[in-house]
């Protein structure tokens, strides 16, 4: 069993995380509304950050569910629907950068023009879609932490 | 090659979309359908359905990009056209599930 200490560290980090995540999908979410400009790397970064945070989520949550889910629940309700509400909504986020990145990525090795500039705004609708969704876990985030905690 | 890449990508996006759509509809389903126990009441559970739903959703992946492979190869642009409006309609899918439905 992972101790608390290390619980608790691991679960700042990813609080810390979330928020950058969402600052950095903002880069590609603004960078790409033009079609024709490549930010390879921004897409890459941005994706690689979201997705280490998103990894460490998923390496807390069993000791979430084993810890502090059910006083959660007892003594605040709402506030655990609202972590529900944040876990499901970081799986889109998570997956929207992915779609994302490999649109991006992608994108430049269309022949065809008219396919490459429907990629590229796939590419960028992808991306607004995840950074509205990592704003929105980020921001229940803060309301789960200030109310529980390992 | 570069064909190969194009389908690659097409297919990769049709299999993250059918993850994340599989995702919602699990839960929008579990969520409208089954009474489940409430959380309050449950000490520990060996069944995490989160990582179970993206299993599931992993599964459908499977099988999504058994489709949409061939699909890509006989008509690429159609299977593009395709795939870049199922984005918003997937987006709208997520959103709406995890605000509404937990």
């Amino acid at each position: 069993m992972t101790s608390e200490m290390v619980l608790r560290v691991a679960e700042h980090i990813h609080g810390h995380m979330g928020w950058l995540s969402a600052a950095a999908l903002l880069h590609p979410a603004i960078l790409l509304r033009n079609p024709k400009r490549r930010a390879r790397l921004a897409a890459i970064l941005t994706t690689t950050f979201l997705t280490a945070g998103g990894l460490l989520g998923v390496w807390i949550y069993p000791e979430y569910r084993t810890r502090l889910k059910q006083a959660l629940f007892i003594h605040a309700p709402t506030i655990g629907w609202l972590f529900e509400r944040k876990e499901h909504l970081a799986v889109g986020a998570l997956g929207f950068a992915w779609i994302g990145c490999i649109a991006h990525l992608a994108a430049w090795s269309f022949e065809d023009e008219g396919l490459q500039r429907t990629v590229s705004v796939l590419a960028h609708r992808a991306y607004v879609i995840s950074f509205v969704l990592c704003l929105a876990v980020a921001c229940l985030g803060v309301v789960v932490a200030t109310t529980t905690t390992f | 090659m570069r064909k190969n890449v194009e389908i690659g990508a097409v297919v990769a996006v049709d299999a993250l979309l059918s993850v994340i759509g599989t995702y919602a509809l699990l839960r929008a389903y579990d969520a409208l359908f089954k009474s489940e126990p409430n959380p309050a009441t449950i000490v520990w559970s060996a069944h995490i359905a989160m990582f179970w739903r993206l299993a599931v959703g992993s599964y459908v992946a499977g099988l999504v990009i058994v489709l949409a492979y061939p699909m890509a190869r006989w008509n690429l642009a159609l299977t593009t056209r395709v795939t870049a409006a199922l984005v918003p309609i997937v987006g709208a899918m997520i959103a709406l599930q995890g605000a509404l439905l937990p």
